[in-house]
């Protein structure tokens, strides 16, 4: 190519940037809330009618709440990576499983905060057995859980929300339908900046019906607000077949109570008997 | 609202919740609308479903922009001239194609704050080709070149090479204002139509 060439190539190269970032720029500003979307030139955004409403509708402003979940994503990800040395924050579920603990006792300052997802009816959720445990009250720290993030289900379309489900912000448990591969991720939302939650730990009652404490394919990350950002690796989840319904246990209060949960009966304690606590994360696989 | 400022992204890192929000709500939109014209351009969004698509991807983007403790954004310098919604705006188009290439819809699977590519973002390197680019836009420039005649040739290079003003180019060309601002709609969409038939984004 000639030094010539060069030259309009550059320019060329000039001039498609300068076209890509005035659109991007327009967009923006959709996205940003900051103009209308029926308010462009014919021509400043994609020509062809159809990819240009394509454009606009994807850049349609998002709501408070999106961004105030990607804000808490970001901070319990900050925040994990400070701690990351000190080994507290960043829950690392193969970690907590070669953890015996047993000390039961211990379990009821961990429920403190503790909220849980059921698979059983609602009647099992409040059944008592809390004063003989010697379980503080759970409810003095509220949850709201929020959807942040759902695989497409294979059978076409959004995931499918079931019993009200889909903000969270009901005590009623928010159940999705999922394919078997993807992300879920779920945020928890302490109703007290900087609630009592440093840490958290989560339990998985499968198909077979026990509860055990969960393993590499879901990550727990804790912000310092005490938002808890719960995801799971769908594909990795050795419970995630076709036809299951699984409920997921998060319990959340002081590092070190929870850091001794067991793996065994104790677990089972946590989600039958826990005062206070809510049932959340329920999903059912394709 | 105040400016986004170095320091702002430093009390962000730092745990500053308000700085956060504000680098949220800044940001993301801008995240958001790279992502939506990256994905349509790429092909990769036809239908409705895009939508969460384009959020996802935001999310991801976003927070990789903070990974590593903030590296890919501490490495925008305001000294270089780039503004930071563009600095974050390329970093987000780069992440995009980055993911149609490697056909996940996750951003994480290269570094997202490889250093190399941060020097040349932060750097306000806006006209530096990467390799594939300029091949891309030189098999552009060779499908193009025949479309324009002598005529087109040589307003191209007055206009966009050259980047003279029309009062020039209506000297050296003998030609009306109306008919070189049409002259230049051509060239653009030419380019564009080209572009898009090639699929680059």
């Amino acid at each position: 190519m000639s030094e010539r060439d060069d030259k309009f190539v550059a320019a060329l190269h000039g001039m498609r940037s300068a076209d890509q970032e005035a659109e991007s720029e327009l967009l923006r500003q959709v996205a940003a809330g900051e103009r209308a979307a029926d308010s462009f030139e014919p021509d400043a955004v994609d020509e062809d009618p159809e990819t240009q409403a394509l454009l606009l509708e994807l850049s349609a402003p998002v709501s408070g709440d999106f961004r105030a979940s990607l804000a808490d994503r970001v901070e319990a990800q900050l925040h994990a990576e400070r701690d990351a040395g000190a080994k507290t924050n960043v829950v690392s579920m193969g970690a907590f499983r070669r953890r015996r603990a047993g000390v039961v006792a211990t379990l009821a300052v961990a429920a403190a905060a503790a909220f849980m997802v059921m698979r059983a009816p609602p009647t099992d959720d409040d059944a008592g057995g809390g004063d003989a445990l010697g379980l503080v009250d759970g409810a003095a720290v509220g949850y709201t859980l929020e959807v942040t993030k759902t695989p497409r289900s294979s059978r076409g379309g959004d995931p499918e929300p079931a019993e009200g489900a889909g903000s969270g912000t009901k005590e009623d448990p928010v159940t999705l339908q999922v394919p078997t591969s993807g992300e879920v991720e779920w945020i928890l939302r302490p109703d007290k900046v900087g609630a009592a939650a440093v840490d958290a730990k989560v339990f998985v009652r499968g198909p077979g019906g026990g509860l055990t404490p969960a393993g590499d394919e879901i990550t727990v990350v804790v912000a310092k607000t005490g938002a808890v950002r719960v995801s799971l690796r769908l594909d990795e989840a050795p419970y995630v077949r076709a036809g299951a319904q699984v409920d997921v246990v998060v319990v959340v209060g002081d590092a070190e109570a929870i850091s001794d949960i067991g793996d065994d009966a104790g677990v089972e304690v946590i989600g039958v008997k826990a005062p206070g606590a809510k049932r959340f994360i329920r999903f059912s696989v394709d | 609202m105040e400016d986004i400022t170095p320091e702002t992204i430093r009390r962000a890192l730092a745990g500053d919740r308000s700085s956060l929000d504000h680098l949220v709500a800044t940001l993301s939109p801008a995240i958001q609308a790279e992502v939506a014209r990256s994905l349509v351009r790429g092909g990769a969004v036809r239908g409705r479903d895009g939508r969460q698509e384009v959020l996802d991807a935001t999310q991801e983007i976003f927070c990789a922009l903070f990974a590593n403790e903030g590296r890919a954004l501490l490495a925008w310098d305001p000294e270089k001239g780039r503004k930071l919604v563009s600095f974050v705006r390329l970093i987000a188009k780069r992440k995009v194609i980055s993911m149609l290439r490697s056909h996940t819809k996750s951003p994480w699977t290269d570094d997202p704050t490889e250093s190399e590519k941060l020097d040349v973002i932060a750097g306000g390197a806006r006209d530096d080709l990467h390799h594939e680019e300029r091949d891309a836009v030189s098999t552009l420039w060779s499908r193009l070149k025949p479309h324009l005649g002598d005529r087109g040739v040589l307003l191209f290079q007055l206009l966009f090479v050259e980047e003279r003003d029309v009062e020039h180019v209506m000297e050296r060309t003998q030609m009306s204002r109306d008919a070189i601002y049409a002259w230049r709609s051509r060239l653009r969409k030419q380019a564009r139509n080209i572009g898009q038939e090639m699929g680059l984004r």
